[in-house]
């Protein structure tokens, strides 16, 4: 059934040749396949986790602030201002100056930055910041919203913050 | 008759002699089951990274549970002035009309409080403190 060429030398025939193409082109449209379904998945995967770790950055950074916040008012339609209760021994009541400490959040080109004005210091908290809004529900609550998102994965939490 | 092989240095291909002389070095390749083993390794190996993927996805899943279905969280600053001078994080609860959030996030208020007395018995370590609780807006 096989026939070798001249001189006798080993190799595929034919047959096998063709089976093997065969076997490869499955296997290429398989891996295809996979690649493509691997690829979609991973991406949207990657797209989840980074819209979750970044609103839960701003989450805890505001959260953080907001221990220590005797007040607080919102600054346009995309700022809020903290007034952190600070100095030797904190006095409980909201002075908007030394020796209170001013922190400002705002959204600026997609990224929400932490502003500490008594310091001087601005950080970037989160990045891919689509909505950040404060406003006033109450004489007493502050209802802060933020929505972070890339592509079409778009991730929000509702801050309700008691005035003490 | 059968061929008589000779014997070569190791590493080297065989030559197969026949009465009539030797012919040229014999080559070895991949068999068609070789190729089929190897081409299912591949296989096993594509599905292995298919369940990562499902894997990383549930795992994934539960670490962004807390905020698929965007959450209302309420805060609550820290009441205790030291607590706020070593800047500890607020009091956050996911639901409303529960500690840290006593007093109800919307609605009408219900009650007017009104503190009436205080007595602390340093010895006993008690604090008593009496409340008077009035409709709102009496």
């Amino acid at each position: 059934m096989r026939k070798r060429a001249s001189g006798n030398s080993a190799g595929f025939t034919l047959l096998e040749l063709l089976i093997t193409a065969g076997l490869c082109a499955g296997l290429a449209m398989i891996t295809a396949h996979f690649w493509r379904f691997y690829s979609y998945q991973l991406g949207d995967l990657k797209t989840r986790a980074r819209a979750a770790q970044e609103l839960r950055l701003a989450v805890d950074s505001i959260t953080h602030d907001l221990g220590s916040t005797v007040g607080a008012t919102p600054v346009g339609d995309d700022a809020v201002m903290l007034c952190r209760d600070a100095g030797d021994i904190p006095n409980g009541s909201a002075q908007w100056g030394e020796p209170d400490q001013m922190v400002l959040y705002s959204l600026v080109d997609g990224q929400l930055v932490r502003d500490d004005q008594s310091l001087g210091v601005a950080i970037v908290v989160a990045d891919g910041v689509r909505t950040f809004a404060a406003e006033d529900v109450s004489e007493s609550v502050l209802r802060v919203t933020i929505a972070v998102g890339f592509g079409d994965v778009t991730r929000q939490a509702t801050l309700m913050w008691g005035r003490p | 008759m059968q061929p008589k092989r000779v014997d070569s240095f190791q590493g080297e291909p065989r030559r197969t002699c026949r009465p009539g002389g030797c012919s040229a070095p014999r080559r070895r390749g991949f068999t068609i089951l070789e190729l089929e083993i190897s081409l299912g390794v591949l296989m096993a190996g594509l599905l292995g990274m298919v369940s990562l993927l499902s894997m990383y996805g549930r795992q994934l899943s539960r670490t962004e549970a807390w905020c698929r279905s965007g959450p209302t969280l309420y805060v609550r600053s820290q009441p205790d002035r030291w607590m706020r001078k070593f800047e500890a994080a607020a009091e956050v609860n996911s639901e409303a009309g529960q500690e840290p959030w006593s007093p109800p996030v919307t609605g009408t208020r219900v009650f007017d409080a009104h503190l009436t007395s205080c007595s602390m018995d340093s010895n006993a370590q008690l604090i008593v403190i009496t409340v008077e609780l009035g409709a709102a807006g009496e």
